[in-house]
């Protein structure tokens, strides 16, 4: 309990940085403008409600890469990267999303397995 | 047979069957082999990193692998996401296109030079092993496959065993281009969204050369002049952003978002004489299209009240 309320801390205040840092709130909230993937998420009716909630998942999918135990710095970065919509997808699913990359003892095996099918 | 069951693999047809009598494959030359793609062999689970490398150095940016685990890798999943496989070609202002789930298409891009990274599932749908790979050529006659995979260089897989492994993995097929070029099957909406994820990623320049690029190979598509107007304006261009708005809205009048972006660049260039007409016709148009849309107004009123 008391971990998951520091690292949801430590996210908070890692992602209010990455937020300064890359001048996200000046695309969102400064610059006025509407940005070119909300357009096209409203065109394509897959708008979320507000942008409260991708700011959420921002934070979620930031705080999940850190429960994998990627350093928090690199977690911000990397979130930074995704557009909304991969992140609103992450949010949820980023559990069971499949995560390329294979080991070769396993290969070899499943190799020998293939060849008798 | 019982093997084939487990494996999933033994309902629907396959594609590669149907690929002589398709049309789309007639263009295509009986044999090609990127040999000059360049392979990095794989450390354990880390063919992500691996095959992002190979694509990035065919594209001219010197990267090492090594560089791109911290990137992508997670190490607890023993893996790489796909969507994080995007993100970090954005990192490179790269644009990265994920293709539709023809087998045809994949032959298509290899056939144009483009070298493909594919998603793969080396196992079962019940244990599945998840793989990247690139893939270079094909051989039409011999129906084989030529991949840069794990610790294999240029290794050659006949067409039925590639497409099982590949359809495993929901025939995910990826290309990577410097902003402004374009994969051989290039929809205006896909390689948009795709320039969009580098405005969002905040590579401004590399999303305007691609929606640049865009306005003149789709000069009908209205998102294309928006898209290119709003990283002309988070680059403070505001007279060229102005412009692109203002060929948005010639394409279509009734645009909420060009008419409030427009108001956006004027009120940036202290012209609020000319900001009025568009940031009212926003907050008109904001009753159908969306609240976010009346801000041009609000802020004009601000200013000048």
């Amino acid at each position: 309990m008391k971990q998951s309320r520091v690292s949801r801390w430590i996210t908070v205040v890692s992602l209010v940085f990455t937020l300064l840092a890359t001048g996200l709130t000046a695309q969102t909230a400064v610059a006025g403008i509407i940005g070119t993937e909300t357009l096209m998420q409203e065109q394509s009716g897959t708008l979320s409600r507000d942008d409260l909630q991708s700011l959420i998942a921002r934070g979620d999918v930031q705080e999940k890469l850190i429960d994998y135990g990627i350093s928090p710095e690199q977690a911000a970065e990397r979130v930074a990267a995704l557009t909304d919509t991969e992140l609103q997808h992450l949010a949820i699913y980023m559990d069971d999303e499949p995560a390329g990359g294979n080991v070769t003892l396993i290969l070899l095996i499943i190799l020998l397995i293939l060849l008798l099918r | 047979m019982v093997v084939a069951g487990l494996t999933g693999c033994a309902t629907g047809s396959l594609q590669y069957k149907q690929l002589e009598s398709k049309p789309a494959i007639t263009g295509l030359s009986e044999r090609v082999v990127l040999d000059e793609v360049p392979f990095f062999p794989q450390q354990t689970y880390q063919c992500g990193p691996a095959t992002l490398a190979m694509l990035m150095n065919w594209q001219g940016e010197p990267v090492d692998p090594d560089s791109l685990v911290e990137r992508v890798f997670i190490e607890s999943r023993q893996g790489s996401l796909q969507a994080e496989m995007l993100a970090a070609t954005r990192r490179q202002a790269l644009l990265p296109y994920v293709h539709d789930t023809q087998f045809s298409t994949l032959l298509q891009e290899v056939n144009a030079g483009n070298p493909v990274l594919v998603f793969q599932n080396l196992g079962f749908g019940f244990y599945p092993v998840w793989h990247y790979a690139v893939v270079i050529g094909y051989d039409l006659e011999r129906q084989e496959i030529v991949l840069h995979s794990g610790t294999t260089e240029q290794l050659t897989q006949s067409f039925r065993r590639f497409e099982l492994e590949w359809r495993g993995g929901d025939y995910w097929a990826m290309t990577m281009h410097r902003p402004g070029e374009f994969p051989r099957n290039a929809e205006p909406i896909a390689y948009l969204e795709a320039s969009a994820g580098l405005e969002q990623a905040g590579e401004h320049e590399a999303a305007a050369l691609a929606y640049s690029a865009a306005t003149q190979r789709w000069p009908d598509q209205q998102i294309a002049w928006i898209g290119l107007g709003n990283v002309q304006y988070l680059q403070r261009q505001y007279h060229e952003a102005e412009q692109a708005y203002r060929h948005a809205l010639m394409l279509n009048p009734e645009s909420a978002a060009a008419h409030h972006n427009l108001a956006w660049a004027l009120m940036r260039q202290n012209n609020y004489a000319a900001a009025y007409e568009p940031a009212q016709e926003a907050n008109r148009l904001a009753d159908d299209q969306g609240e976010r849309y009346r801000s041009a107004w609000q802020a004009w009123q601000e200013a000048r009240p």
